[in-house]
């Protein structure tokens, strides 16, 4: 065939008529609808506003970009301490959940198995009905809330209507959690400024923390420095890849190598003699327990640890002038969570908690009175509902604690013995669908909230503004808290009207003592830092209410140059609370022969469990493994030839509790013997659901004192 | 080499169909205001500079069709019994928004500022919407049409850049 | 006329994929579907590119890289493009014209980084996404080749701005959303012919280097090796 100019011209004709046929119907270049009155009609008047991340305990600031006064993109906010400008994907989607079609737009009751819409007077009714004339411990609050403000409401509410059953799943305080029960003082941060040496147990500093861009920075500018940083951790997490050295170990071993590197330190003698004799209750005792039963010998054999490592590591440890040894929240989630976090401070105490700061005055609203009577991670939590017959009311504040717990099935019929199951969640998820009435909550972009934070080393009062109206009849928990104590308890004097008028009764001191800076403008440098620092102010408000306008305008408070003092705590560490080598209950999963072991290990890209309906992290969640919405399985290549795995095939995991799909992917970075899973897919409520939840299929292993779960102690099998 | 030469007509067309259909439609209807504006009292006989009520010319990419917040400053009461005026002043006294058409519109893939041509450029108004001060009625078609040609004769005559990702994105 | 370059600093990148995800945001790319996105026809202009380890475990360390467009000096794919919808602008950027585009992907084939993406089909997005859609960056259609553009749209409003002010274009009036977004500051931006912007300077330290570079195509993102 030949084909002339001519020819091309006419075929080229014919197409464009083909396609502009087809090309009306189809609409090829279909413009959302969402976007076709801002783009036809409005004005496109672009504004700024600042707010806080509340999707993790990182309180990054947030820049939100609005078009013709709707949200449609999310920024860091570059002054904004914990995060300076920076953001990581969660918040970068942060506004796809105000538009998401699965959030819950009125209240509503669950009437024969189906939710139906009622007003919220009813549901209110209904509510302060269900709480009036309970005895004690009828009714009990577990709440997922990283505001401290929030925190101390709940437990102020719940302490006015008799009940100590009060679980607020609060990153910070969980972290600090150990050192209320065997010390008299806790840390406010860790002082990358100071610190030359930093072993770090498991903590996912850059991606899961209190403060994810905070440590990704620090971290950065410690390296920076040439000074080391050395992780133990079961999973090579882009933390871990981030330190000087990665040491594997199981969690449930990170006492013993805590312990071992303490037998090092005492035996070199290079250690702070002052400070264990004055403030180390039981010093001989703990050190006898050491030298008998920690050698990194006997710690090698028994966790695997080469003992080189660990006499280097602990040397290095001794010999560097403010080290420091860091866990936090995800220490817990081992059976003996709790031990290791002990043995961690003992570590710490050899060289007096030199890497840790505290600040000096206590600036920031104190919520604490409360904690000592119920300290975090004591006292009551969701596993308890099992087998509790005097409840009859439970509240859940964003809380999914059914989906992150292994004992799911458990908890769903536990719950549904509960005559009231109240949840203000403001999206229905796994935990939220046992609830009897649902009162949502407003998206984060629509809340009033106070965050407070000293994991900069600054105080700092990060605000959350709404950022718009509300847009469906959802109410404010805060809110509704405030009225339910005014309403049940008529006697108690009570001032508030609205969650503003609480927050305001404590942001009240912080404008009265004058200090600091709204996050107005940069951290002062040079003639301005010394003048800040002599005290002079350089304050754009002049009442209470200027004040209290502009931090939430700006995005919050913070004091750049606060007084800091060394942390010097009393330990009362007895050696009762570190239990022998080799027993406690400690689960050897590993040791069944031809078994392998279940490691649930946490992405950036989600937070306990809530993150992933947002679209963009959907997609992203594999990503870097090449793994679209499926889940999979990391592997080391040596311990897969002996189970006959190839690469990227798809295998069976199966654990005593049932089996599931995953792709299995070679990873030489995974500790042998270990399956690595990611946690965050497999939600059976949510429009999105694939893979598997990995956590249902681990052995229902708790830590004892905190009820968290344990992510890595389950046996299981593959092929 | 047919083969390639075929394929490549083909795919030409798809895409030239595509965004000919698209914006075709929107060029050729006429459009039915809501309210019979009348530009030429207002910016003829009372000389309002376009500006005073299009009041983002200078600032954005949008001009902007003023609505009830800007009429409202004069058609609070009512002044004159004209039909027109009467619907104007009904809008503002019930807060409700006038559904107004808009009739240019430029499509999403090419940046077109109006700061750009009338702020920086400091080009005339008439230009691109004719002399508005003579139309007693809203206009329903587009005066210079949005085509490429139309922007691209233009920016030649006027020794502007003809770069193509300076407008499209 | 500047010339924008992008240095990636390794060693300061934590893998977070703050980019990629700033990146689709920012550009509206579109999120395909399960069955396309097991096909390999996921659409990323920035991705974590899969991990590859260097030593032996458990002194192991993973090799990442967030790869854009290379924004390359000598990019090869204009050279194929038979319509010009691809074609380097006078301050550096690879431009990737939507409406001129065929989509006859020559420009994929011949692009030796593959950061271009093929729109394979125009699905319909979750409502949450489309009404989160930028405004200033256009909905590319079906059947047409995407890449990233350095976020030009943001050089577009940045320029005019600055005109409106009577000034010059200042350094940091323009970053891309990526740069934007790291939270670690691991990728500087800027005017590589200017000797001192922060990232000329970067991009000629002992570090740096470019991704194939061998193959001639002078790629202006350039990456800082990571520090043992």
């Amino acid at each position: 065939m030949e084909i002339n100019r001519r020819d091309f011209v006419k075929l080229l004709g014919g197409s464009i008529v083909g396609f502009a046929v087809g090309g009306v119907g189809e609409a090829l270049i279909k413009i959302p609808n969402a976007v076709i009155p801002l783009l036809y009609k409005g004005p496109r008047i672009e504004t700024w506003k600042m707010t806080t991340c509340a999707k993790c305990p990182g309180k990054c600031g947030l820049r939100i970009r609005l078009i013709d006064g709707l949200p449609v993109q999310a920024f860091g906010n570059p002054l904004a301490p914990p995060n300076n400008g920076g953001v990581c994907p969660i918040g970068l989607t942060s506004v796809e959940s105000l538009y998401h079609p699965d959030r819950l737009t009125s209240p509503m009751k669950k009437v024969n198995g189906k939710f139906q819409e009622i007003s919220y007077i009813e549901a209110y009714r209904m509510l302060s009905n269900a709480l009036l004339g309970k005895t004690k411990g009828a009714s009990a609050f577990a709440a997922q809330t990283e505001s401290a403000f929030m925190g101390g409401l709940i437990r102020e509410f719940m302490s006015g209507i008799n009940s100590d059953k009060v679980w607020v799943d609060d990153f910070a305080s969980m972290s600090v959690s150990p050192y209320s029960s065997v010390s008299n003082d806790k840390p406010d941060f860790i002082d990358f400024s100071k610190c030359d040496f930093i072993i770090n147990f498991g903590a996912q500093l850059t991606e899961v923390s209190e403060s994810p861009s905070y440590f990704s920075r620090a971290i950065n500018d410690f390296r920076a420095k040439r000074h080391e940083f050395v992780t133990f951790s079961p999973k090579l997490s882009p933390s871990a890849f981030k330190s000087s050295r990665w040491i594997p170990v199981l969690p449930e071993y990170y006492e013993d190598v805590a312990l071992s590197l303490v037998y090092v330190i005492l035996n070199d003698g290079n250690y702070d003699k002052n400070f264990v004799k004055s403030e180390f209750a039981d010093f001989d005792g703990f050190s006898k327990l050491v030298q008998e039963q920690y050698s990194p010998a006997e710690v090698e054999a028994r966790t695997g640890v080469p003992s080189k490592y660990i006499i280097e590591t602990a040397r290095k440890f001794s010999t560097a002038s403010s080290p420091a040894a860091y866990f936090d929240e995800s220490i817990l989630h081992s059976s003996n969570g709790t031990r290791n976090a002990y043995a961690i401070l003992a570590l710490n105490a050899m060289k007096a908690f030199a890497g840790y700061g505290k600040l000096k005055n206590q600036e920031l609203p104190d919520f604490s009175s409360s904690k000592e009577e119920k300290p975090t991670g004591k006292g009551w939590n969701p596993n308890m509902i099992i087998g509790d017959k005097d409840l009859k009311v439970l509240m859940i504040y964003r809380s999914n604690f059914v989906f992150n717990s292994p004992n799911a099935e458990a908890l769903k019929k536990a719950i549904a013995d509960i005559p009231m199951v109240v949840s203000f969640s403001p999206f229905i998820d796994e935990t939220s669908e046992l609830a009897s009435l649902i009162i949502p909550d407003h998206d984060d972009l629509e809340r009033l909230e106070a965050f407070s934070s000293t994991v900069t080393g600054a105080p700092v009062i990060s605000m959350q503004q709404p950022v718009l109206k509300p847009f469906y009849s959802t109410v404010h928990t805060g809110d509704l808290l405030v009225r339910l104590v005014g309403d049940l308890e008529p006697s108690k004097k009570w001032d508030y009207k609205k969650y503003s008028d609480y927050l305001q009764s404590y942001l009240k001191p912080v404008y009265k003592r004058g200090k600091g800076m709204l996050m107005d403008q940069k951290k002062p440098t040079g003639l301005e830092k010394s003048l800040h620092q002599a005290g002079w102010q350089m304050t754009s408000y002049s009442s209470f209410d200027d004040f209290w306008d502009q931090i939430q305008r700006y995005g919050g408070w913070w004091n750049p140059f606060p007084e800091t003092e060394a942390f010097r705590p009393k330990l009362s560490l007895t050696t009762a609370q570190l239990a022998p080598a080799g027993k406690g209950s400690r689960t050897a999963a590993g040791g069944q022969k031809g078994s392998l072991r279940l490691n649930v290990f946490m992405k950036n890209l989600d937070y306990k469990g809530n993150m992933l309906r947002n679209s963009y992290l959907n997609e992203q969640f594999g990503v870097e493994r090449d793994v679209y919405y499926a889940i999979w399985i990391e592997i080391n290549p040596d311990t897969a030839k002996k189970f006959a795995i190839e690469d990227r095939s798809s295998v069976k995991v199966g654990t005593a509790k049932g089996s599931f799909e995953a792709t299995a992917i070679y990873n030489p970075a995974v500790m042998p013997g270990n399956i690595d899973v990611p946690f965050g897919l497999g939600h059976t409520v949510t429009a999105k659901t694939y893979g598997s939840n990995p956590l249902q299929y681990c052995d229902e292993v708790f830590n004892e004192e905190t009820g968290s779960a344990s992510f890595s102690e389950t046996a299981a099998k593959v092929g | 080499m047919k083969k390639i030469l075929i394929l490549l007509a083909i795919a030409l067309g798809a895409a030239a169909g595509a965004y000919v259909v698209s914006s075709a439609v929107n060029r050729e209807e006429k459009v039915v205001q809501p309210i019979s504006f009348n530009h030429a009292l207002h910016a003829g006989k009372y000389k309002i500079p376009c500006m005073a009520c299009h009041q983002r010319v200078m600032m954005g990419d949008r001009a902007s069709i003023p609505n009830i917040e800007v009429c409202g400053a004069c058609h609070s009461t009512p002044m004159k019994k004209t039909p027109g005026e009467l619907q104007v002043y009904q809008y503002v006294s019930q807060h409700k928004q006038i559904p107004w058409y808009s009739i240019y519109h430029v499509p999403d893939y090419v940046k077109f500022s109006h700061r750009r041509h009338v702020g920086i450029g400091k080009l005339d108004c008439k230009l691109c919407h004719g002399d508005m001060t003579q139309l007693t009625a809203p206009p329903q078609t587009q005066f210079l049409q949005i085509k490429m040609q139309n922007c691209w004769n233009c920016h030649v005559k006027h020794h502007v850049t003809t770069d193509c990702s300076h407008c499209h994105r | 006329m500047p010339k924008y370059g992008m240095v990636i600093d390794l060693n300061k990148c934590t893998s977070c994929q703050a980019c990629v995800t700033a990146c689709k945001v920012e550009n509206n790319v579109q999120i395909v579907s399960e069955d396309d996105a097991q096909h390999g026809r996921a659409m990323f202009w920035m991705k974590m590119l899969t991990m590859e380890f260097d030593g032996d475990y458990p002194n192991i360390k993973p090799k990442t890289l967030p790869r854009n467009c290379m924004q390359c000096d000598e990019p090869s794919c204009i050279k194929v493009c038979p319509v010009r919808a691809t074609y380097i602008r006078e301050d550096g950027i690879v431009a990737q014209i939507y409406p001129q585009c065929i989509g006859c992907r020559y420009c994929m084939a011949n692009c030796p980084y593959t950061v271009k993406v093929f729109n394979w089909d125009r699905q319909a997005q979750p409502k949450e996404v489309e009404k989160t859609y930028n405004p200033d960056v256009s909905v590319r259609p079906k059947g047409i080749v995407e890449k990233c553009t350095f976020c030009v749209h943001r050089l577009q409003d940045a320029s005019e701005k600055a005109k409106a002010e009577h000034r010059e274009l200042e350094p940091g009036d323009y970053v891309p959303a990526c740069v934007e977004a790291c939270p670690v500051d691991a990728i500087t931006f800027g005017d590589l012919d200017d000797k001192k912007s922060d990232v000329s300077v970067a991009s000629r330290d002992y570090r740096a280097f470019g991704l194939l570079e061998e193959l001639g195509t002078v790629p202006k993102v350039r990456y800082l090796n990571a520090i043992e």
